[in-house]
């Protein structure tokens, strides 16, 4: 944590910590010193190092100073992390210096599954040190006695900032400052930050609207050593699985003393745990973490990786964020990076101290993904970083947010108002926008509300508004966040009937395709799927010839537009090829032959039939905003046109279109004519599958409906309904409704505005090459094979439903009834 | 119902025309089905002022689903012309509904009752009363020849009769060159027939469910699927 330097700096550590240092032959490096400064100057700081630099010491440095020198009872640091697991880490590495020292210092955990008791007693008597999440921050933030708990509150650590700031559970960890500064006003904020590109944007993000907070830098000393991992394996052309280079992966885990196997997906995560097993020959100790298996699993993982009895863990981003796994010594990541932030976080894992240099080892799953492995590699060589754009605060955490004011006490929409300011994500909103969103709160606030006797906030005689009803307040409470699930159901693994042990969770999709006999991968080991009794899926371990893998919606991570831009640059030098894997080269080349590599300053078209479907695929490099704008609007004129598109797939480089017809290139060049549809294709959109996706997320963070835990009792399904129709009754009876705008706001998060729609068709005249081939391309193999394509409802589908109706006997039934009715009118 | 109109609804997949019960049919693809042979048009699961019972649970739900439901049946009754319609049960959500309906909304649906000869209420497991001040006869089955019509299925019968029944709110997914079709759907085997739901804020249930296999006495051979408000009559999906 500390770093062995021998001439300490001069600060005023106290002097039980000052004998801790040295009894570990520790000094305390400059930028802990500086930690301690600012802290006595009460200053709010973001302190940006790389992986691996002590920083959450380092944010808690001057908390234990100040609780040394002067003990005290009741909250004194609130410590917020992204990760459940980071606060129980964190609590170790607290409680370790605290008990060596022999100090006074109370330190907990408050997490989902932190037990009830406890929960109520740290309300009461709150420790010095509090380590939680933004979740149960809110939480606590609901409660009445809120002001009390926070009354001594001197400093709120942010940890892992980066990973927050740019989503919506970053806009909702804004709002929870907002409000305990409303309780506590002068608390000193701490933000910790692996490096960014930009870290006034996320010192800005971490103050109070228009109060940044002092940034602070620690340089990246040693670059990290990444290679392509070599492998004589056929890479595929498709597939993100890597599972062609497992026996590489093996041989690499059995040479370093202790790895870690980064992967994508939990699926993936089951997979090539699954396969590594199957060569085990040395029966070297791997082990499996992901987030949906349960804690006993987690932490018994944990556990055995602190003693040092595993060689290896095959994980998920779940592993990523700073939990401290001492020596690990080489990460591979298996599958695309995604993105060279997330690249270095998990690479930063290996070697976790300042001064050597990571290793880590890139497998990309097929053959574009090793263009990506290969861009990353170049873009960590010369120090370029991806960034998230900067987007105002989400809209449907405010009612949320209302609600949790209420609560807590009776309110004034004024005040809350004026505390939503507060938070940065939210300065610049409208007074007019708060106000609908109020009355949302209220009652709904439709305009045609024949029906609002019931209201969730009622006012009373002194104009204040409280919760109508007990319920809504547990409500509330149950459903506080901004992570929207799908339906979960616990796997029990079976030993005899009806008793065994919960090792995790699967979507309940998943668990409903499922039949008596099934074999499924989950934890590591294959499951026979038995029954799903009381909201639990029911297994015995056991043998399957081809086991299903439980795949989770939400396991897809898109590319970040830098790496994107890489991939395309590396594609337009081919100079730089060299470094590519042989087998990549061929492949780049067979596609040069077949087709053509995509060139700068074009965009490159192939059509081809494909799967009993035509196939377009559009090479833009734009990102994905554009390309899902262009979808909409390429599928909305070959709807007009009637070339009858059935769905269509976004990647990170492009699009991928499937109709029935055939299109020629000059009804190709007409599809990205430059010209407006205007409110034709706001209604397309406003109507699209992506829209509907984000009204859903919309409708449960906004209150409007529950996230259902229920949903499992299948006889009763028909009376739970989606969300898609009161979306569908609410934009053809209330147009105006402040959840539509709330919803098309968030879209436009994944979605490029009609202007610069437009000045991107302008760009594109001219510029188009269109390839048709008699078959697809190599470079679009891993594109066609993405199964994630958004259904356009029209002409296709419905000519593909004609084609299957069974009209045989139509004619002559028509005849009879035809003679009927005559008969009946005579 | 002029034979020409009716051959154009066919021909352009707005209804679906078959056979059960020894008769012919047309399913619309809003999810109604009619017999010409008495101009009988049956709706069901209609779930009037769901909406209104959920949002007094605190879910600020907007309430316009029973105005939705009644112009989707306004729809149908001006599409068919039909001189009796049969409402197959749940047509409301609870019986309470009366309590909380608008005026607006009772008038909607007494406009709509008045504009047919006959209106029959069959009732069902959600409203085992119809709210009072609305038209029509209230019956726990109806027949018709040897077709009973009811909300839930009827055990004792006599097997060679036939039955058309609600509650299920059955939906399919269809799968053609791998894209897939989903919507809610007509069911039938040899003697059941199971009708989609019509209300708006409805839910359906696979008909890959268990619960269907049980109903059939026979395994199901015929489904309309309602896609896009059209019509498709379907080989089931093995």
């Amino acid at each position: 944590m500390f770093a062995r330097i021998t001439n300490m700096p001069k600060t005023q550590l106290p002097i039980q910590l000052q004998d801790w240092f040295s009894s570990k032959g520790w000094a305390i490096r400059d930028y802990q010193a500086h930690m301690l400064n600012q802290a006595r100057e009460n200053r709010s700081t973001l302190l940006v190092a790389p992986t691996g630099a002590g920083k959450t010491l380092s944010g808690f440095l001057p908390t234990l100073c100040e609780l040394i020198e002067a003990p005290m009872q009741g909250l004194h640091t609130l410590y917020i992390s992204p990760l459940k697991a980071l606060t129980h880490d964190i609590q170790r590495n607290l409680l370790a210096p605290i008990e060596a020292m022999g100090v006074d210092i109370s330190v907990e955990t408050r997490t989902g599954d932190t037990p009830s008791h406890k929960r109520q007693r740290q309300r009461k008597k709150p420790p010095n040190i509090l380590l939680t999440t933004p979740e149960s921050l809110m939480l606590l933030l609901s409660y009445a006695d809120a002001k009390h708990m926070f009354r001594h509150l001197r400093t709120v650590i942010i940890d892992e900032a980066h990973s927050l700031a740019a989503n919506k559970r970053g806009d909702f960890t804004t709002l929870a400052m907002a409000r305990l500064s409303a309780l506590k006003p002068d608390y000193r904020r701490v933000g910790l930050s692996a490096t960014v590109a930009e870290a006034e944007v996320l010192a800005a993000w971490l103050g109070p609207s228009g109060e940044p907070v002092d940034v602070h830098r620690v340089a990246n000393v040693v670059k990290p050593k990444v290679k392509l991992m070599r492998t004589t394996a056929d890479i595929p052309y498709g597939g993100h699985m890597a599972t062609y280079a497992v026996a590489d992966i093996y041989r690499e885990i059995s040479q370093a003393k202790t790895s870690l196997v980064f992967v994508n997906t939990r699926a993936q995560a089951e997979l090539i745990f699954q396969s590594l097993w199957e060569i085990n020959e040395q029966g070297l100790p791997i082990a499996i973490y992901h987030g949906a298996l349960a804690k006993d699993q987690r932490h018994k993982v944990e556990n055995m990786m602190g003693q040092g009895l595993i060689r290896s863990v095959v994980c998920t981003s779940a592993l990523e964020l700073g939990i401290d796994w001492g020596n690990v010594d080489l990460v591979l990541q298996v599958g695309a990076p995604k993105g060279v932030a997330r690249l270095l976080q998990r690479i930063g894992r290996s070697n976790h101290t300042l001064d050597e240099p990571s290793e880590a080892l890139l497998v990309p799953g097929n053959r574009f993904e090793a263009l990506e492995a290969l861009s990353a590699i170049d873009a960590i060589e010369h120090n370029q970083m991806d960034h998230e754009p900067y987007h105002e605060g989400a809209l449907d955490i405010i009612p949320q947010f209302i609600m949790n004011c209420a609560i807590a006490g009776p309110v004034a929409p004024e005040d809350i108002y004026q505390q939503v300011l507060l938070a940065t994500p939210y300065g610049g909103l409208e007074r007019d926008t708060f106000m609908q969103l109020w009355r949302f709160t209220i009652d709904g606030g439709y305009a045609l509300s024949h029906y609002d006797r019931y209201h969730r906030l009622e006012k009373r005689e002194d104009g204040l508004f409280e919760p109508a009803s007990k319920r809504v307040t547990l409500r509330h409470r149950q459903n506080i966040g901004t992570i929207v699930e799908a339906g979960r159901l616990k796997v029990k693994r079976l030993r005899r009937a009806h008793t065994g042990k919960i090792i995790g969770e699967i979507e309940e999709y998943f668990a409903q395709q499922l039949v008596p006999g099934d074999t499924f991968l989950f934890a590591g080991e294959c499951l026979i799927f038995d029954t799903i009794k009381d909201m639990c899926v029911e297994a015995y371990p056991g043998k399957g010839k081809e086991p299903k893998i439980p795949s989770f919606v939400g396991g897809q991570m898109p590319l970040s537009s830098f790496l994107a831009d890489a991939v395309r640059l590396l594609l337009a030098e081919p100079h730089r090829w060299v470094d590519l894997p042989l087998q990549v080269r061929e492949w780049l080349d067979l596609q040069a032959e077949f087709s053509a590599i995509p060139q700068l300053g074009k965009i490159m078209i192939e059509h081809f039939p494909y799967r009993q479907a035509q196939y377009t695929l559009i090479y833009t490099f734009e990102g994905r905003k554009a390309n899902q704008a262009l979808g909409m609007l390429i599928t909305k004129r070959m709807e007009k046109l009637k070339l009858q598109p059935l769905s269509f797939s976004i990647n990170d480089y492009g699009l991928s279109i499937c109709s029935l017809k055939v299109i020629d290139k000059a009804q190709m060049l007409s599809l990205f004519h430059p010209d407006i549809l205007g409110d034709e294709l706001a209604d397309w959109m406003l109507s699209s599958p992506m829209l509907k996706r984000s009204f859903r997320h919309v409708a449960m963070v906004s209150g409007l409906t529950e996230q259902n835990h229920h949903a499992t009792r299948k006889t009763m399904k028909q009376v739970t309904f989606s969300t898609d129709l009161i979306y569908d009754t609410l934009r053809e009876h209330d147009p105006d409704h402040i959840l539509l705008k709330v919803t098309q706001r968030d879209a436009e998060r994944e979605l490029l505005d009609l202007q610069r729609l437009t000045d991107l068709l302008i760009r594109y005249v001219g510029k188009i090459d269109f390839i048709e081939l008699p078959k697809v391309s190599p470079m679009a193999i891993p594109i066609v094979l993405n199964v994630r394509a958004e259904i356009i409802k029209g002409s296709g589908r419905e000519a593909l439903l004609e084609h299957a109706t069974l009209y045989d006997e139509a004619e002559s039934m028509l005849a009879e009834v035809r003679e009927m009715l005559a008969n009946a009118s005579l | 119902m002029t034979p020409n109109h009716l051959e154009r609804l066919v021909n352009e997949n707005i209804a679906s025309i078959f056979r059960f019960a020894n008769k012919i049919w047309l399913a619309d693809g809003l999810g109604a089905l009619y017999l010409p042979e008495i101009h009988l048009l049956v709706v069901s699961d209609l779930h009037f002022g769901k909406g209104s019972f959920l949002k007094q649970h605190g879910h600020p739900l907007p309430t316009y689903d029973t105005i939705a439901t009644v112009e989707l049946i306004e729809k149908l009754l001006e599409r068919y012309q039909p001189i009796t319609v049969l409402c197959l049960g749940d047509s409301f959500h609870d019986v309470r509904v009366g309590e909380r309906l608008s005026n607006a909304e009772a008038m909607a649906i007494r406009a709509m009752i008045k504009q047919v000869q006959q209106w029959i209420w069959v009732l069902g497991n959600h409203d085992p009363d119809i709210p009072a001040g609305f038209a029509g006869d209230q019956v726990s089955t109806w027949e018709y020849e040897d077709i009973v019509f009811t909300h839930e299925p009827v055990t004792d019968l006599d097997p060679a009769s036939y039955q058309i029944m609600g509650h299920f709110h059955p939906k399919l997914t269809h799968s053609i060159k791998r894209q897939q079709m989903t919507g809610k759907c007509f069911i039938a085997s040899m003697h059941e027939l199971i009708m989609p739901s019509l209300g708006v804020y409805t839910g359906g249930l696979p008909v890959d469910d268990p619960v269907f296999e049980e109903v059939f006495t026979t395994s199901a051979n015929q489904t309309v699927l309602c896609y896009q408000e059209k019509a498709f009559l379907l080989h089931l999906n093995k």
